[in-house]
């Protein structure tokens, strides 16, 4: 029964630092685009602006939530969860913690569900997403939504593909789909994590993954040219800040499976620095590759869409594949 | 007990998807409807204890099957399959004498599983000695059964060739495919063999 309360207690946790953590890197990406850009960012509401996202929040959930005549009501009120409830399930199985940690006198495993089939998890939530996209743009019943959803929906079908050949390589080292088994293969310094063996496989993951974000340089989705808005062109009000806010929480998800899958999830670079909790050192990698990101997101410009097809098919696939055999070479050899 | 009930939800709600996927009018809510089915699908092998099975059958499914008919179905014209409500005139007859016999096969598998005694359920004590529901499902795919897995995967292979050659047209170079045409060349939306 206790298991049973810390499991709530724990998913609780994870489900409001998600949240919380989206809604200030809305702040944060605002602050270093003026950065980068040389100019101020949000800077009114708070120290620095931070609050700005707060009062973007109120002004949403104020403003009318318009519904346009010709949509297709109940698809259309649903789409945007779609979007983010999946990713967000992911969270479940990245540990955060050791198992069997001592806090505050009782004993538990710091990760919501030891679940077995992890990776598998996290692919499989990544295909539902598309659900949200393409809905979207059908229910919408505009030709500019229509065009975003199906570029999105043809976009993140061919990375996923890369995506998950590229994360079969850590599963053949770790000799596991478990993310807590993952995390345990690579304990040790950081000479010992799976980004230095399954390097090409990381920087194919990390491409694919900007890929299922929909963000720059693969924003096609949403060129702002090309198709105003893309699929989320008729929303208003609060359900258009439900797709720009689970951008973000998509953005927490995927750089908690890099870290987790390549970067020793919990585990510090050095074994003495062990003494600083698990929890800190993942956010810490987490906000690195956030900050990665932005940072690409930020300076470079959007790809053709025939050079996204040729990079996704002809470039990243045979990569993952190349990865994949020689991975699997070398643990038989070994 | 708390399983029992889990699965009598999960139940209840694949078959009020199923239901509702054959039942809607409009093409993409019984598409939804369909998604929904399979996830609880997916819920019901959870309950069971198949983790990797429940995951693989969102990922496999409701998350490449689906999404190809999605597709399938926005690119095709709906106010034209509104209206013809069969294909063929026959075709409820053959529903009448075919569904019967599907029914009365399902009813045969289920009672002839339910005989032989190996078929029984599988404990978390079994999963533990096995090492892990993933490992089971690995040992039995290429180890026991490597023959018949090889086999899908030949007839799949087949099947996709297949597919790639009825898809494959004889293109012409099409300029209504171009933005812009030359003032004296052929215009967009005629065939250059035309000119």
């Amino acid at each position: 029964m206790t298991q049973f309360i810390f499991l709530i207690i724990k998913a609780a946790i994870v489900f409001f630092f998600c949240v919380g953590l989206a809604a200030m890197l809305i702040w944060g990406e605002r602050k270093y685009a003026g950065w980068m850009q040389s100019r101020l960012g949000p800077n009114y509401a708070g120290p620095m602006g931070v609050l700005q996202t707060f009062g973007d929040l109120a002004k949403l959930l104020r403003k009318e939530d318009v519904i346009p005549d010709t949509v297709d009501k109940p698809v259309f009120r649903a789409a945007p969860y779609l979007l983010w409830v999946p990713a967000a399930l992911t969270m479940a199985v990245i540990p955060f913690g050791g198992m069997d940690a001592k806090i505050f006198g009782w004993r538990t495993d710091l990760v919501i569900a030891n679940f077995d089939a992890g990776i598998v998890l996290f692919l499989a939530m990544g295909s539902l997403a598309v659900y949200g996209v393409v809905f979207a743009g059908w229910s919408s019943n505009s030709r500019w939504a229509l065009i975003g959803a199906l570029r999105s929906g043809a976009q993140m079908i061919s990375y996923e593909l890369s995506m998950g050949l590229s994360l079969v390589g850590v599963m053949i080292l770790a000799g596991s789909m478990n993310l807590v088994q993952i995390v345990d293969y690579q304990s040790g310094a950081f000479w010992h994590w799976n980004f230095i063996p399954q390097l090409v496989g990381f920087v194919i993951f990390f491409i694919a993954s900007i890929a299922e974000l929909n963000r720059t340089p693969f924003d096609l989705p949403e060129a702002e040219q090309e198709l105003v808005a893309g699929y989320m062109n008729e929303y208003t009000g609060m359900r258009w800040g439900i797709f720009m806010f689970s951008e973000y929480v998509n953005m927490i998800v995927m750089s908690a499976i890099m870290a987790t899958l390549f970067f020793g999830g919990w585990r510090a670079p050095f074994e003495s620095w062990n003494v600083i909790p698990g929890f800190l050192w993942l956010i810490a990698k987490m906000m690195g590759f956030i900050i990665l990101y932005m940072w690409v997101r930020w300076s470079v410009p959007r790809y053709r869409y025939n050079q996204l097809m040729s990079l996704g098919w002809k470039i990243l696939f045979p990569l993952a594949l190349a990865n994949l055999a020689v991975t699997a070479l070398v643990v038989t050899v070994k | 007990m708390a399983e029992k009930i889990l699965f009598i939800i999960f139940g209840v709600l694949a078959i009020g998807g199923a239901l509702m996927t054959i039942t809607r009018k409009n093409v993409i809510h019984g598409l939804i409807a369909l998604v929904f089915t399979f996830i609880n699908v997916a819920m019901i092998y959870l309950v069971t204890q198949a983790y990797f099975l429940a995951v693989a059958q969102i990922l496999v499914y409701a998350g490449a099957i689906l999404v190809l008919f999605t597709f399938v179905i926005m690119f095709l014209d709906l106010r034209e399959f509104r209206e013809m409500e069969q294909f063929y005139p026959w075709q409820k007859y053959l529903v009448a004498i075919l569904a019967p016999i599907a029914l009365a096969e399902f009813i045969a598998v289920v009672v002839t599983a339910s005989w032989i005694p190996t078929q029984q359920g599988i404990t978390p004590e079994m999963l533990a000695e096995i090492g892990g529901n993933t490992w089971g499902v690995g040992v039995s795919l290429f180890e026991n059964m490597l023959l018949p897995f090889e086999v899908a995967s030949l007839i799949l292979v087949a099947a996709m060739v297949g597919a790639v050659i009825m898809a494959r047209k004889e293109t012409t170079p099409n300029v209504a495919l171009r933005a812009w045409a030359p003032a004296d060349g052929p215009q967009p939306g005629q065939l250059e063999q035309e000119v």
